[in-house]
């Protein structure tokens, strides 16, 4: 009797595993995305066709009205595309100084969201922006939820920050807003490869107090060779973001060090990371400290993955060539609205 | 289990050469290659005042305020936390007790999390080990007064409160976090240092922890004899004249100072506390006499071997501390148990 128990149970899990073989696409959902799973928009005019990588579509017959941008990209990117009347929520992000740079800018009507369902759906949005890094559940819910949703998941470069705008410029039907952006954006890093060009390229570092440095692939990577530097860190470090020994930083020997400007609990008067890793006994002989060149850029303009990384890339710019001019400021109004704060290159 | 006095002391001695090479390899080997002659030039500098022209200054640099400072605090960190936790498991006379069971080391974290929340761990390198230290404090001196009733303390009362006391310290610890969130430094500061780990320590760390440390294995020494005899009961420890209540209230205090001071410096690195002193009492047996010295010698270099382990197999990975120790000793822990197991069958 025990034997046919066992037996039966057998039997009835490779039933399970036959049947789950055969109908994996309701577990699709819970696929791990790797690699670009961003959403693949049709061509041409309304109606579009949404295609996400796990296969389901949605169809947005007139551009959306009721977005919801859960990301903070997005919030960024969107602000200088669409009209706040067209948003209906936004991260919950968007007003902390120490990560946004359009603090107060949407109105205080427009939601704050987390990336939680039940709040989504009640805003009834007829358009989602999330990202790869969005929390995954939210996601799958909102995958099934028969609501258009747009997933970005590649923002490792300005190509991909400008791939972005151009697919949310496309759905959002502001596609004249989004080439001037992109315009502008590209203008802007030309001006500053065409003004450090004649320079020497200084070894530049990027380092965090916490210890992080970047290796190539990534953002921070490119915002170095954009400015005229050397990422001492590229060949050493992996891709991204990584971790750096003391030792080894200061073994890198950086003609130029580029840190991270913090704001510590809403208050700018503290101490900067600067200050901290000059008064560091280890660094002192490190040529970037002996030189006096150690600098702080606002985080905000570093950790951006929007159209105001190009901030950050100027500030470095100007750090590793003081020589170099400005940006001429009559272009760049054109970029933002006029209601919106444009934080100076300091 | 050896139980020849002769042989005991020689195991001492190994643990002590095993510590000696260690140290030495741990200021070699770094993710930087310095060739070995250099090293000994800097050293030699530093040590005996001498001047050499070829050294360069920022190999000297890595050497002496990079490498030693990390060293001597892997050293002391680990040894403190194998003391602690060796008082802690004979006090208690219970296996599972460790820095952790009273909450000690969870109100040191707390304490670190407040100072870098309030924005004070950018003032002094100092204001984190205070406010470790502070928490520690607070955190022993609830549990002792929860658990004490008219001067007697019930043991059970004590280890349970401990447990209690700990949870609301990790529940704080986390709200903190929860409401650094909407300030990205912060919050990235916070979940770094609770991570635990070696990097970034200077000369500062170890000066708060060199006196602490020392200070505390020098009185240590005294309580060995009462610390076998409280293994055997508080009864049998009265009986032979030992002032149970004040000894206990005494090691509490001092195991609480070390412990505050290597969370507050090293941040939460577990298991050493819990394992090296029951790997040490497999091999040694339970007299304190040679397992105070043993367990100040097995943590320094669990927590260096880990700490070399790190920088030769993973060099630039961003692998805990806290995993290697754990990764390196249960294994361990587990073959001597297991072989005990086979010699009392």
């Amino acid at each position: 009797m025990n034997a046919f128990k066992l037996i039966f149970f057998a039997l009835f899990l490779l039933l399970l595993i036959a049947f789950i073989q055969f109908k994996k696409d309701i577990f699709v959902l819970f696929e791990e995305g790797t690699g670009n799973f961003t959403t693949q928009i049709s061509t041409g005019d309304f109606p579009k066709t949404l295609t996400d990588v796990t296969g389901i579509t949605y169809t947005l017959t007139q551009p959306p009205k009721r977005i919801i941008s859960a990301t903070l990209a997005t919030d960024h990117i969107l602000s200088a595309l669409v009209s706040q009347e067209r948003i209906v929520g936004v991260s919950r992000y968007v007003d902390y100084p120490s990560l946004s740079n359009i603090v107060d800018f949407y109105a205080p009507s427009i939601r704050r969201t987390k990336t939680e369902i039940e709040s989504i759906l009640s805003l009834q949005p007829d358009l989602v922006f999330v990202a790869s890094y969005s929390d995954p559940e939210a996601v799958r819910y909102l995958l099934r939820s028969d609501i258009a949703v747009v997933r970005l998941s590649e923002f490792k470069s300005f190509t991909d920050i400008i791939n972005n705008i151009r697919l949310i410029a496309d759905i959002t039907d502001s596609k004249v807003k989004g080439q001037q952006v992109i315009d502008e954006l590209e203008n802007r890093i030309e001006f500053i490869k065409a003004q450090v060009k004649p320079y020497k390229k200084p070894r530049v570092l990027y380092y965090d107090l916490n210890g992080f440095s970047v290796g190539g692939n990534s953002l921070m990577n490119e915002a170095i060779n954009i400015s005229g530097g050397i990422n001492v860190a590229e060949n050493i470090l992996p891709d991204g973001e990584h971790k750096i020994s003391e030792e080894l930083a200061i073994s890198l020997q950086p003609d130029i060090i580029v840190m991270s400007q913090w704001i510590f609990n809403d208050n700018q008067q503290q101490q900067s990371p600067v200050d901290i890793l000059k008064n560091k006994v280890a660094w002192a002989n490190v040529p970037a400290i002996k030189n006096n060149k150690v600098y702080a850029v606002p985080g905000t303009w570093l950790r951006t993955v929007s159209q105001f990384r190009i901030k950050g890339v100027e500030a470095i710019a100007a750090m590793l060539h003081p020589e170099i001019k400005p940006y001429p400021r009559a272009d760049q109004a054109n970029q933002h609205n006029s209601s919106h704060e444009v934080i100076d290159v300091q | 289990m050896f139980n020849n006095p002769t042989h005991k002391i020689l195991i001492i001695g190994l643990l002590a050469i095993l510590f000696i090479t260690l140290s030495g390899l741990a200021v070699l080997q770094g993710p930087v290659d310095i060739p070995f002659n250099t090293i000994l030039t800097i050293l030699s500098e530093a040590i005996l005042g001498t001047h050499h022209d070829t050294i360069i200054a920022w190999q000297q640099s890595i050497i002496i305020d990079v490498r030693l400072p990390r060293v001597l605090i892997a050293m002391f960190a680990g040894a403190s936390l194998a003391l602690c936790g060796l008082i802690t498991q004979s006090m208690f006379r219970n296996p599972l007790a460790s820095p952790s069971i009273l909450g000690v080391s969870s109100g040191a974290s707390l304490g670190a999390v407040i100072a870098i929340y309030c924005g004070a761990s950018l003032l002094s390198a100092w204001s984190i080990p205070l406010f470790a230290f502070i928490g520690a404090g607070i955190t022993l001196s609830i549990v002792y007064r929860i658990a004490t009733n008219q001067g007697q303390s019930n043991i059970a009362t004590l280890l349970l409160s401990g447990v209690a006391i700990s949870a609301l310290n990790v529940a704080a610890t986390s709200l903190l976090l929860a409401l650094s969130l909407n300030n990205w430094d912060v919050a990235r500061m916070i979940i770094y240092w609770t991570m635990g780990g070696l990097d970034g320590r200077t000369w500062d760390h170890v000066f708060i922890i060199l006196p602490i440390i020392c200070s505390g294995f020098i009185c240590l020494l005294f309580y060995s004899k009462p610390l076998d005899l409280l293994l055997l009961g508080e009864q049998h420890a009265l009986s032979v004249g030992v002032d149970v209540k004040k000894t206990r209230r005494n090691l509490l205090i001092i195991s609480t100072a070390m412990v505050g001071a290597s969370v507050s410096v090293v941040g939460g690195i577990g298991f050493i506390g819990l394992v090296v002193p029951h790997i040490l009492r497999l091999i040694l047996g339970p007299s304190h006499r040679y397992l105070l010295p043993a367990s100040l010698l097995g943590g320094a270099i669990a927590l260096m071997s880990a700490d070399l382990f790190t920088s030769v197999f993973f060099k630039n990975s961003e692998i805990p501390l806290g995993v290697i120790t754990a990764a390196l000793g249960a294994p361990f822990f587990l073959f001597l148990l297991i072989k005990q197991r086979v010699v009392i069958n």
